[in-house]
């Protein structure tokens, strides 16, 4: 769960995380945002390096929690396109647990 | 009710102090409550504070008495003023037993005739105070310790504790004896102030009170001014209860203001019903306020009090004239030759002004107070009596100085150090002052991802002896402004009026977005070279909630 300001170090530490997860072999992650208050140009280049390397491992990734303005950073970076989006948390939770 | 009081719905912005007021008075029966000097510019609302907390405690409980007491400025003489104090104690007190609204309005009862209400009631100690009031009337002094000393003894005479709360209690000091005034009088104040179970609240004109010789014991609550949010309730509250309906909020008025519950009240009083209000109107209101209405009346009449020989007046005038375009005290000699006489006459103005409370007093120098409506006023004081300027003349420079303000809206100016995530303190600020504004979190959020972006640009690209970063955060009623200049090289390109990216930038991921985001959310972006550096200005046009919620309802919806 990202917090506070997402910048390069605040990225840089959940790419950390999502590639640690990914190498235990963990495919299905929710990053909640609803802690996340603000994020740059640099924070957002960085999630979607995790985004990619998502998608390389064929994981599935949920972004949930998000407010309006950084749901518009996320598809204006062309994010959105290859995550999916919840509102909340266990909304996200039931639909990776119903897709197996 | 022994006064007039604003009903709950209209009492707003005072979550905090009542509350806690409310908690102190009742700390009064455990003995541990402290005395409170309630403190705060004139008209900021502390008199109202009083007469809401006197309110709550007479009907929401049983166990402390409040007594609230308000010194007239008619009250001269000890004698007067003792036995107005004793038999409005005595009236509350009685009256808070059996919560008799009746009692608490007697206005012309005598001393004989409570004494009768206070036997009838079973209330031998208010019947032998009075008689020993009685008794001691050939000795002022006397009269005057039993009075001040009545709560303490209702208290241990009853178990009852008493919140004794006196307002206007500088006022104390002009008490006389024998034609007299004798400051010192106020001295007797000592003993009932260190009962610990007859606490004491005491307000008025703050540098005055702090003057007075108490040898202390209180504890100072500052109420503070209404916020933007708080003062627009209260105005459009006050409209709404003349049946005036407006096209908006004048935000730039209220924010002149400066959250004064007074000066909201004199606005929402001097516009006249059936008549359209846009913000022309609101500042029309204000200048007739300045000039002529209650607003003239309030301060013109402070000046008169604090100094009624009309040469004195002009000399204040003038000095004060001189405070407020210098920004602090002129030199005492410079004043003195100019118009004063002698230093010590330009010294005596200067201490009653300060009492006044028309000059703020810090370590010898004078300067003028914050506060932009009483500086309004002076402005237009001096025009009309010094320079003799008409009253047509004086509006029209009125209002030109206030349309500076009006066009401008509100801006504020920010210095950031070139530091790291400064660019957070930055979209920080902006969120605060937006919220003040009324302004909606999405669109707060959008601005904020573009100063950001700006803010970080301008870290990275300035440079120079200045190691700040300059922001202007304006808001106009229809967009916001943002404005960040770093010193420095320019990092414009000439050609095409956009920022260049250098190499040094290639490599970092996402700094080709910056400029894109700022774009994305702003509805203008603009790069200019100034002699400080490089500019950004960031427009975004806004819609404020209160233009959705209007136009919702105007379709209906």
């Amino acid at each position: 769960m990202p917090k506070g300001y997402v910048n390069d170090l605040g990225a840089e530490r959940l790419e950390e995380t999502s590639e640690q997860l990914l190498d235990e072999g963990l495919k299905k992650i929710v990053i909640n945002f609803s802690d996340m208050q603000f994020i740059n140009s640099i924070g957002a280049s960085v999630i979607t390096g995790i985004v990619q390397k998502n998608l390389e491992y064929d994981g599935r990734l949920c972004f949930t929690n998000m407010k309006k303005v950084h749901r518009d950073v996320f598809e204006m970076l062309g994010i959105t396109k290859h995550v999916k989006v919840f509102k909340e948390e266990g909304e996200a939770l039931v639909f990776l647990k119903e897709r197996g | 009710m022994p006064f007039m009081t604003l009903t709950e719905k209209d009492f707003f912005g005072r979550e905090e102090e009542l509350p806690n007021l409310y908690r102190r008075a009742l700390d009064t029966k455990k003995g541990i409550a402290q005395n409170i000097f309630l403190s705060g510019p004139r008209g900021i609302g502390k008199t109202e504070i009083l007469k809401q907390l006197f309110i709550r405690l007479f009907w929401r409980q049983d166990e402390i008495v409040p007594f609230y007491y308000s010194v007239s400025n008619a009250i001269l003489s000890a004698a007067d003023f003792s036995r107005d104090f004793l038999i409005r104690f005595v009236s509350q007190r009685l009256a808070f037993e059996k919560k008799e609204q009746a009692l608490l309005s007697l206005e012309a009862v005598s001393l004989r005739g409570l004494s009768s209400l206070a036997e009838a009631r079973g209330a031998l100690w208010a019947r032998e105070l009075l008689d020993r009031y009685g008794l001691s009337s050939a000795e002022p002094i006397d009269s005057l310790r039993i009075a001040l000393n009545a709560p303490l003894q209702s208290t241990l005479s009853t178990g009852k504790p008493v919140v004794v709360m006196i307002d206007e209690f500088q006022r104390l000091n002009g008490l006389q004896i024998h034609d007299i005034a004798d400051p010192g009088l106020v001295s007797l104040l000592e003993v009932p102030l260190s009962f610990k179970k007859a606490s004491h609240l005491i307000a008025g004109s703050d540098a005055e009170i702090r003057e007075m010789s108490l040898s202390g014991g209180f504890a100072k609550l500052t109420v503070q001014p209404l916020g933007p949010e708080e003062a627009s309730s209260l105005l459009l509250s006050l409209l709404q209860a003349r049946g005036i309906a407006i096209d908006a909020t004048p935000h730039a008025l209220v924010h002149h203001l400066g959250g004064n519950p007074f000066y909201l009240r004199c606005i929402a009083t001097a516009l006249r019903p059936n008549e359209t209000f846009g913000e022309e109107a609101f500042w029309s209101a204000y200048h007739y306020e300045i000039m002529n209405g209650r607003l003239y009346l309030y301060w013109s009449s402070l000046l008169k009090t604090f100094f009624p020989d009309l040469s004195r007046r002009k000399d204040a005038l003038e000095l004060l004239h001189k405070i407020y375009s210098s920004g602090a005290t002129p030199p005492l000699q410079k004043a003195s030759d100019d118009f004063l006489g002698s230093d010590a006459n330009a010294e005596a103005l200067l201490g009653a002004l300060h009492h006044a409370g028309f000059a703020r007093g810090e370590f010898g120098v004078f300067r003028a107070p914050e506060d932009r409506v009483l500086r309004d006023f002076i402005d237009c004081l001096y025009m009309k009596e010094i320079l003799g300027k008409s009253s047509r003349d004086i509006e029209t420079e009125l209002l030109a100085r206030l349309s500076g303000t009006k066009e401008k809206g509100v801006s504020f100016e920010i210095a950031l150090p070139r530091l790291k995530e400064s660019e957070l303190v930055a979209a920080r600020c902006f969120e605060q002052m937006g919220k003040n504004l009324h302004i909606s979190e999405d669109m707060i959020g959008q601005i904020q991802m573009a100063l950001i972006e700006a803010c970080i640009n301008a870290i990275e690209h300035g440079d120079g002896e200045d190691g700040n970063i300059h922001l202007v955060l304006s808001f106009m009623k229809d967009r916001v402004e943002v404005s960040v200049e770093s010193p420095g090289r320019e990092f414009i390109v000439r050609e095409t009026g956009e920022p260049f990216t250098g190499q040094e930038h290639a490599e970092t991921p996402g700094r080709g977005w910056g400029i894109k985001l700022m774009k994305r959310f702003a509805d203008s972006v603009r790069f200019e070279k100034t002699d400080r550096g490089t500019r950004v200005i960031l427009i975004k046009n806004i819609r404020r909630p209160e233009d959705i919620h209007k136009e919702g309802a105007a379709n209906g919806e």
